[in-house]
């Protein structure tokens, strides 16, 4: 008899949970959050929930955004809690937005409550938007069916593709490390589309300049390794080949630590083309026709590409993180003082495997 | 005044692995790297590895300690200091075992509180491990050590999920080595021995073994595999993060998991934390059986009634500390203790007897 009521007791105890439960039905999960600028000392900020509304045709989705002004994030959260009538949860966010205005001011205070929630995973999104986040979530978006999952897939693809890889988590240690500046999409309201623009580059967590969409491949074959993309390449003033990146990898080598740096940089690319029209493939140097003159397309615009950066004094490739890991008496200031003028080499070895079905 | 166990409450010489690892591999490995960063930064890995060299050589004084002295600690501490004063002994090293079950339970207690349920209250979640733990002790050392190699296989999977991480791996962050002064290198190994705390228990469980002197191969292997884990967690950890990031974020493993997806599982730490129950209550179990115990050997008290004693201390003591800062004080007196418990007391010890014995010997 006491063992019985000892194991009740134990259920109870553990059964019974401790506890309050978050029922999916009663909780507004938001999925996009965006910050605008006010002033100086305000921020606002719009959530983007999707609620769901069965009826006989089937579940719809339908997105609301709520817009609140405050000091903090946090405070905005607390301000948002009495426009909802569900209590929201955080823990499905998944692509967090800045407008400009405010990102030129510098984000990182607004992200504190990402780092610091345990709820919040690390694989989001967070991208910067040419104007109003306020309207670009309110906005109604036919080609997905929540604005939260346009923007995730959007992101998600372009990133398999000729965008950079970058999330939370990366942006965080670009900020963190010393030597390295952190970048994100920029992206646009276009009617019923969202379409990225580029790419936003940073100085600390201030954003300060922006990359074409075109210049993204460029950008990535510096950055990271990559395993698909497109590049269209200038033969001829009038003739235009489109090449398709199946893999590349990048190198880099600083010398004379932060007093002298020197900058070499070696990218092994190969590709298949993908489009040639008016252009003779069947003689037998074309391959190393185009090679020849991807190659020096190639190497012209990165070099452009790392010039224009040192100019700004930022460092989105991470050279300065990588340069400190190849001498032993790297100083950050000397190297910030010393970075804009360093020279840079850039050594791109291309390679043309397969044209096609076509010759 | 020697013991005699029965051979069915003996376990064969090679649990010996899976007690030891089991009770090393506990609450630390959540967030250990935050601490050996400190003073080594990146080159901490070494430390790890200094401090797995060290506790190598402190089994193996164990094993000599404990084979000479045919029996227990408690045995051991009473044929070189007599009754008293070997009996005070034995009663401080069981309340440092009681520290250890507090340390783990209540620490384990607080990351479910920041990770996952923010509002359990830590009473109500001590005790149910704790009756859980107890349940399993009255079953005998053989339930104890059959939990402890289960607890191994379980967190192995915990290992191959580190493998998503690499992903973001930056590895040159290691180079260049050795920017950090030998002494940088050494703090960071003492920092890392905390990690390496459990090992002591083996001065109590050693009369459970069959054929102990066989058990021998099977410690010191158990110790190079906690190594093995801990510089894995550690490696990944610093390729992950930047150093600044490491020295603010309080549970690097856990953060680590936050970018595991599986297309069923968005957050791979819940499951991580689930998962790690099934190793924290071995550890607890392991303490708490020891310090039954060792009570009953001491004083000669009916084991079942001090059982609940102890828990009810154990119990006590998780509920009193309240925040952060308190766990983090607590953590950081218990590592100091069992510092210079493994690094100065034993090898004191271990003098003492070779000595005792060498002039008993001639004498007879």
């Amino acid at each position: 008899m006491r063992k019985k009521g000892l194991s009740l007791l134990l259920c109870i105890i553990t059964l019974a949970a401790c506890v309050p439960p978050h029922i999916i039905e009663d909780i507004q999960m938001v999925e996009v959050i965006g910050y605008d600028y006010v002033n100086p000392h305000i921020v606002q900020v719009t959530a983007s929930a999707s609620t769901y509304q069965g009826s006989e045709a089937g579940t719809t989705v339908h997105n609301e955004t709520l817009t609140t002004q405050a000091h903090t994030s946090k405070d905005n959260r607390r301000a948002m809690q009495g426009l909802s009538p569900k209590p929201i949860q955080s823990g499905k966010i998944k692509t967090v937005l800045y407008e400009d205005k405010l990102a030129k001011r510098g984000i990182f205070s607004y992200m504190d409550s990402l780092n610091r929630d345990a709820t919040v995973g690390k694989l989001l999104y967070l991208a910067v938007t040419d104007g109003k986040t306020q309207n670009l979530l309110a906005g109604n978006y036919p080609i997905s069916t929540s604005v939260s999952k346009y923007l995730s897939d959007l992101f998600e693809q372009n990133m398999k593709g000729n965008f950079p890889e970058v999330n939370l988590h990366s942006f965080l240690y670009a900020y963190h490390a010393k030597g390295m500046d952190p970048f994100l999409p920029f992206i646009e309201q276009k009617g019923d589309k969202i379409q990225i623009k580029g790419l936003a580059l940073f100085k600390n967590d201030h954003y300060v300049d922006s990359l074409s969409f075109k210049d993204c491949f460029i950008f990535k074959i510096l950055n990271e390794k990559v395993k698909l993309g497109l590049y269209e390449l200038r033969v001829k003033p009038n003739q235009f080949l489109d090449i398709e990146a199946i893999g590349s990898k990048v190198a880099y080598h600083i010398t004379g630590g932060s007093t002298h740096p020197t900058i070499w940089i070696r990218i092994k690319l190969q590709g298949m083309v993908n489009e040639a029209p008016k252009f003779n493939l069947q003689s037998e140097d074309s391959y190393k026709r185009i090679e020849k003159k991807l190659t020096q397309d190639l190497e012209k615009k990165t070099q452009q590409m790392i010039k224009r950066f040192q100019r700004e004094g930022i460092d989105p490739l991470g050279l300065g993180d990588q340069a400190k890991s190849q001498n032993r008496h790297w100083n950050e200031q000397q190297w910030k003082d010393n970075y804009p003028h360093a020279e840079v080499h850039v050594n791109i070895d291309t390679q043309i495997k397969e044209t096609g079905i076509k010759e | 005044m020697d013991i005699t166990i029965k051979d069915t409450e003996k376990v064969s010489p090679f649990f010996a692995f899976f007690l030891i690892h089991s009770v090393q591999i506990g609450v630390g490995i959540l967030g250990f790297q935050r601490v050996i960063v400190k003073n080594a930064g990146y080159d901490a890995w070494m430390s790890i590895i200094l401090a797995g060299i060290a506790n190598q050589v402190i089994l193996w004084l164990m094993y000599e300690l404990l084979k000479r002295g045919n029996g227990d600690l408690i045995s051991i501490h009473r044929k070189i200091f007599g009754k008293w004063i070997g009996g005070f002994l034995s009663t401080l090293f069981i309340l440092y075992v009681l520290l250890a079950a507090t340390v783990f339970l209540r620490s384990f207690t607080q990351v479910v509180q920041v990770w996952v349920f923010p509002q359990l209250s830590t009473w109500i979640f001590c005790a149910v491990l704790l009756l859980l733990a107890c349940y399993y002790i009255v079953g005998g050392f053989r339930t104890v050590a059959g939990l402890c190699f289960l607890s191994v296989i379980y967190s192995l999977p915990l290992l191959i999920v580190l493998y998503f991480p690499l992903h973001y791996a930056h590895f040159y962050n290691f180079f260049p080595l050795m920017t950090h002064s030998p002494m940088q290198i050494l703090q960071s190994a003492k920092a890392t021995t905390m990690e390496f705390l459990g090992v002591e228990l083996l001065l109590l469980f050693y009369p459970f073994l069959k054929e102990p002197d066989k058990s021998r191969r099977w410690g010191h292997y158990a110790l190079l595999y906690t190594t093995i884990f801990y510089i894995a967690f550690a490696i990944v950890a610093f390729v992950y993060f930047t150093e600044e990031q490491l020295k603010s974020t309080i549970w690097a493993t856990l953060s680590l998991w936050k970018i595991v997806e599986f297309p069923i599982v968005e957050r791979f730490e819940y499951i991580g934390i689930a998962i790690w129950v099934a190793v924290v209550v071995p550890n607890l179990c392991i303490c708490l059986w020891g310090a039954n115990y060792g009570m009953k050997r001491i004083f000669s008290f009916k084991r079942r009634r001090v059982l609940l004693i102890l828990a009810l201390i154990v119990f006590l003591s998780c509920s009193l500390l309240t925040s952060h800062p308190h766990i983090e004080k607590l953590n950081v007196v218990f590592s100091e203790i069992g510092f210079y418990f493994l690094y100065t007391y034993i090898p004191f010890l271990f003098l003492v007897q070779l000595i005792l014995y060498k002039v008993r010997g001639q004498q007879g």
